[in-house]
């Protein structure tokens, strides 16, 4: 260490040592239960884990785990898939969605208040009890009570869009683009729910945009439609990144994938092993994803002190 | 159509069209607000309406078939046998000051990290600012099973080993949610701490300046003058974390499922109810039907979330204002 006596801090030293210490509680937890843990994922989808009564024995079986989760396992690779896709299909739905009303909810209207507290409702009561209530109401919706099926807690969710389709196939749509409709008409409702913290995310980031700058565009003539895409777009445009990265982290975290994992680790074979290395392979997808889509959307993507 | 013709064949009509399409277009633009709110607040709205029509139904309306939607006979019976089933005031108190004392964690922790991030400049700062961001983006169920081994066999560095010659079993106490949130890595704290960050970047450096040339310590200034400033934070951070953590289902049956908490009590109702009965009557016999239990969690549903949505529609005005203010926007 240095000399005690003659020792005097400097201005920077000191602000150094402060800041760490304001970090210091994060930063344990940061290294005890994420680091910590991020590593132990790593070795044990490395291992044969056998879990006894107090203890567990571990094997280094090097990819084996992968391997399984990849060629053996009966539902993996499928769960995987599904879960990828429905990501896909989810977010840009969510993403529009939440633009849009947005721009809707930024206009002065009577009672935008209200209804901008309405919208964060889904988010605040967003707790598996109530989900499944709202999905027992949502599949009572069109007969009332009375035809409550006896074994209640089995849950449809959605609407009833088979009538629309079969008007939309007669007149020639084709099929895939359809199936897409169909598929988020019936997740209308899920779309909505998953919206909340975007539109409120998107809401800051209207609002935060100069009113000079419409000014000028009205003033030189630009029409609303120019004006949107020549101002509002680029303008909110970093919020978009920070919105589809929580959409699809959000949507990740909820994913069957993702339950398949844990129910693998905590139930059944307890294979821990296996559950590790599912959660990696999982995380890694997600991860190209958000890579790829960011990288991509960062290319359109305007930043006003850049 | 004579009358149509007759207007816009007049002089007045012809002078002032610019008006009438503005105010056409005005209209136009309003109706269609108007119609989209409507749909979308009757998405949002059917289910929970339908909720609190079910929560109000007499049980004899179940085998009424004029009945729809509408209760044929109101009643707060349904209230009043969810409230003695779900344990209401013990369960509701326990979960109040266990979430309450889990926000007070992550607001002091995120707030205290958040600072540090935003305002001093220290060895490692931009890679320690990427775990957060690591933190955000990575979701605790990728390290769910080393986390959960973790806390069951707890220790630190091998300290408690040492000491009591064992580790240390948190599971089924409430420890795991305590321990995560008192050192920042609770549900979403890397989200608190990058909010706050973002928060604390945008005040004024004169505020700290001032508090300096006053003779206040860097702690000092932080409790005293920052954090009083940065009340908008405070509560967004504040009810974000609170809702969230009272809503965990995932963590209380993940690590602590020996404790019953309102969001748990409320997905197992069904469960309680038809043991409770069962017990009571002895027998299958007399135990209400499904159609009937499921009115009770209607009800059960509704004051289980009551104190959260009275505390949302409170404090709403200056949450929206504190997430406008706060910068996520940055």
């Amino acid at each position: 260490m240095m000399a005690k006596k003659r020792f005097v801090m400097t201005i920077r030293t000191r602000e150094r040592l402060q800041g760490m210490l304001f970090v210091l509680p994060w930063f344990c937890g940061f290294m005890l239960f994420f680091v910590r843990n991020m590593y132990e994922t790593l070795i044990f989808s490395l291992n044969k884990i056998t879990p006894h009564l107090g203890h567990y024995d571990s094997d280094f079986v090097a990819f084996e785990n992968y391997i399984y989760a990849f060629r053996g396992h009966a539902q993996f690779l499928q769960v995987l898939y599904n879960s990828m896709s429905n990501l896909l299909i989810d977010v840009p739905m969510i993403i529009f969605f939440a633009l849009f009303m947005a721009l809707i909810l930024n206009r002065k209207f009577k009672g935008r208040g209200v209804i901008r507290a309405l919208f964060f409702l889904p988010v605040i009561i967003a707790t598996d009890g109530v989900t499944l209530m709202l999905n027992m109401a949502n599949a009572v919706m069109a007969g009332g009570i009375q035809n409550l099926p006896s074994e209640f807690m089995s849950t449809t969710e959605g609407m009833n869009v088979m009538g629309l389709m079969r008007m939309l196939s007669n007149y020639g749509i084709p099929a895939n683009v359809l199936g897409y409709v169909a598929d988020v008409t019936g997740r209308i409702y899920t779309i909505m729910r998953a919206s909340g913290v975007q539109i409120v995310i998107f809401i800051a980031a209207l609002q935060s945009v100069s009113p000079a700058m419409y000014e000028v565009a009205h003033i030189e003539g630009a029409t609303p439609y120019e004006t949107f895409w020549k101002i509002t777009l680029p303008m909110i445009s970093p919020l978009i990144i920070t919105n589809v990265v929580y959409t699809i982290v959000d949507n990740y975290t909820v994913s069957p994938v993702v339950e398949l994992a844990k129910n693998t680790g905590t139930s059944g074979s307890y294979d821990f092993g296996l559950s590790a290395a599912m959660s990696m392979s999982s995380a890694v997808c997600v991860g190209l994803i958000l890579f790829a889509v960011v990288w991509l959307l960062s290319r359109f993507t305007f930043y006003q002190n850049a | 159509m004579p009358i149509i013709n007759k207007i816009t064949e007049s002089a007045f009509y012809k002078k002032n069209i610019h008006m009438f399409r503005e105010a056409l277009k005005r209209f136009m633009t309003s109706l269609f607000i108007f119609l989209i709110m409507l749909g979308v607040t009757y998405v949002i709205m059917s289910p929970v309406l339908r909720i609190v029509m079910n929560a109000i139904r007499h049980e004899a309306d179940l085998s009424n078939s004029k009945v729809f939607l509408i209760p044929g006979q109101f009643t707060f019976q349904n209230f009043q046998l969810a409230f003695d089933f779900m344990r209401y005031p013990e369960i509701l108190f326990f979960t109040m000051w266990f979430c309450l004392l889990i926000t007070f964690f992550q607001l002091l922790i995120c707030s205290l990290a958040g600072y540090g991030f935003a305002r001093f400049r220290f060895p490692g700062r931009v890679l320690l600012f990427a775990g957060v961001v690591a933190t955000i983006i990575i979701p605790v169920q990728v390290f769910l099973t080393p986390l959960y081994m973790q806390l069951r066999f707890f220790d630190v560095l091998g300290i408690i080993k040492l000491i009591t010659g064992d580790t240390l079993n948190l599971h089924r106490t409430l420890w795991p949610v305590i321990l995560t949130s008192a050192t920042g890595m609770g549900i979403r704290s890397g989200l608190y701490v990058f909010i706050f960050r973002q928060f604390f970047r945008q005040l004024p450096k004169e505020l700290e300046e001032a508090a300096l040339i006053d003779g206040a310590g860097a702690a000092r200034t932080f409790f005293t003058v920052m954090l009083p400033n940065a009340s908008p934070a405070l509560i967004t951070v504040g009810l974000f974390s609170l809702v969230w953590q009272y809503n965990d289902t995932f963590f209380v049956n993940m690590f602590m499922s020996g404790n019953v908490f309102m969001s748990t009590m409320m997905v197992n109702l069904p469960g309680v109810i038809q043991n409770a009965t069962f017990l009571q009557n002895g027998g299958w016999v007399g135990s209400p039907s499904n159609q009937f239990i499921y009115l009770i969690i209607n009800a059960g549903v509704i004051i289980g979330m009551a104190p959260i949505l009275i505390t949302y529609f409170v404090l709403q005005r200056y949450f929206m204002e504190g997430i406008e203010r706060s910068g996520i926007v940055g």
